[in-house]
């Protein structure tokens, strides 16, 4: 009894504010084929937020079922080209279970020479 | 005999934007293997029990249903329905009223069994009501086709002869001749004992070359058989609009009859 009237209980709160990235899924997801999230949903979900911007590629591969690619970068790229790079550096990290998220840029550079004559 | 007749009737469906788990908990509740995923009054696809054990459960049905799924009108025929089903390797088909909307699922399992009944277990080839329901569609429908009615020749004697078990074995010999000349685009039965039945839509000289290969006969070690056929071509028949399939069974056997072999019929 004694030890009951000394008896408190305290919650402590912790909050951290940031800003909430628009897209939060910047330029590629990389749907494993047996996550929790789908390529339609992720399709839906995309469009939700930024209509227009993404598009869905559906690829033959036994982990990964399909890729969100900003469409910007499909104007840049070959689909086929870009895919299979992508492909590529993923499959060796990803499980089926996952969804990746990754940022890729594409930097052109340009050398010309012209006649001085 | 048709979809209609076997299908479940009563429709559960989902919207594609509900999660495999709620998909799951819908199949239960209801103690049902499929549901119709329907969004704004349209069929968008179908999702399966094995569909929801073979996706992670947070997945939107969007993302486990099969979409498009096959559709059939209510009066298709049972055995055309099993087609489509081996032709697109699937085990259900969504079936449509005459307006148009679902009116039911038919699986498989339940068509196949179904059929079962209509086989004959010695032959593979279908029971006569099989026949029956196809050309009473044809006759109603106005369709050209040809009925035969093949009559195996002095069965009974063979039988005598060389035993019952040789007899089964020239019922099932003429069943295979049967299929390997009229192929898959006929419907053939065995009508009863040591009678068959084929209804096909081939031409007449088809029909006329196929009569001379089944006239022809068959042997089984030193048991020879031949048979007579009666052959109603619709498209010659003034009555056809008044012909019932019991009129039809009736002239074409009597024609078979007639042209058996002289004191064999």
């Amino acid at each position: 009894m004694e030890d009951r009237k000394n008896y408190s209980r305290k919650a402590t709160l912790s909050l951290k504010i940031s800003e909430f990235e628009m897209p939060p899924m910047q330029d590629l997801l990389i749907i494993g084929r047996r996550a929790p999230i789908g390529p339609e949903a992720v399709r839906r979900m995309a469009e939700a937020l930024s209509p227009e911007q993404f598009s869905i590629v559906r690829v033959e591969h036994p982990k990964i079922e399909a890729v969100l690619v900003r469409s910007s970068l499909l104007q840049m790229l070959e689909e086929r080209v870009l895919i299979n790079i992508i492909i590529e550096e993923a499959e060796a990290m990803i499980s089926d279970t996952m969804v990746l998220r990754s940022e890729l840029k594409v930097a052109v550079s340009v050398q010309r020479e012209v006649d001085m004559s | 005999m048709k979809v209609g007749e076997e299908m479940t009737r009563t429709v559960y469906s989902v919207t594609s934007d509900r999660s495999v788990l709620h998909a799951s908990d819908l199949m239960g509740m209801h103690l049902i293997g499929s549901l119709l995923v329907v969004d704004s009054g349209a069929v968008v696809g179908i999702i399966t029990s094995r569909d929801v054990r073979s996706t992670h459960p947070n997945r939107i049905v969007a993302d486990a249903m099969t979409p498009n799924p096959i559709q059939v009108p209510e009066d298709t025929f049972v055995w055309d329905a099993l087609n489509v089903m081996k032709q697109h390797g699937i085990e259900r088909l969504v079936v449509y009223s005459d307006e148009g909307s679902p009116a039911g699922i038919v699986t498989r399992e339940k068509l196949a069994s179904r059929l079962a009944e209509w086989t004959d277990s010695m032959t593979g080839l279908f029971k006569a009501p099989y026949i029956e329901a196809i050309a009473n569609a044809w006759l109603s429908s106005g369709e050209t086709f040809h009925f035969l009615f093949v009559d195996l020749n002095d069965f009974g004697s063979i039988n005598k002869k060389y035993g019952h078990p040789v007899g089964d074995d020239l019922i099932r010999g003429f069943a295979e001749k049967l299929v390997s000349v009229f192929g898959q685009e006929a419907s053939l039965c065995r009508y009863a004992g040591d009678e068959f039945a084929v209804l096909t839509r081939n031409s007449a000289s088809f029909v006329r070359s196929a009569i001379d290969t089944l006239s022809s006969g068959l042997s089984v070690g030193p048991a020879k058989l031949t048979a007579s056929v009666g052959w109603m071509d619709m498209s010659r028949i003034a009555d056809r609009d008044a012909l019932t399939f019991r009129e039809l069974v009736m002239r074409a056997s009597l024609l078979s009859t007639k042209y058996k072999p002289a004191g064999k019929s």
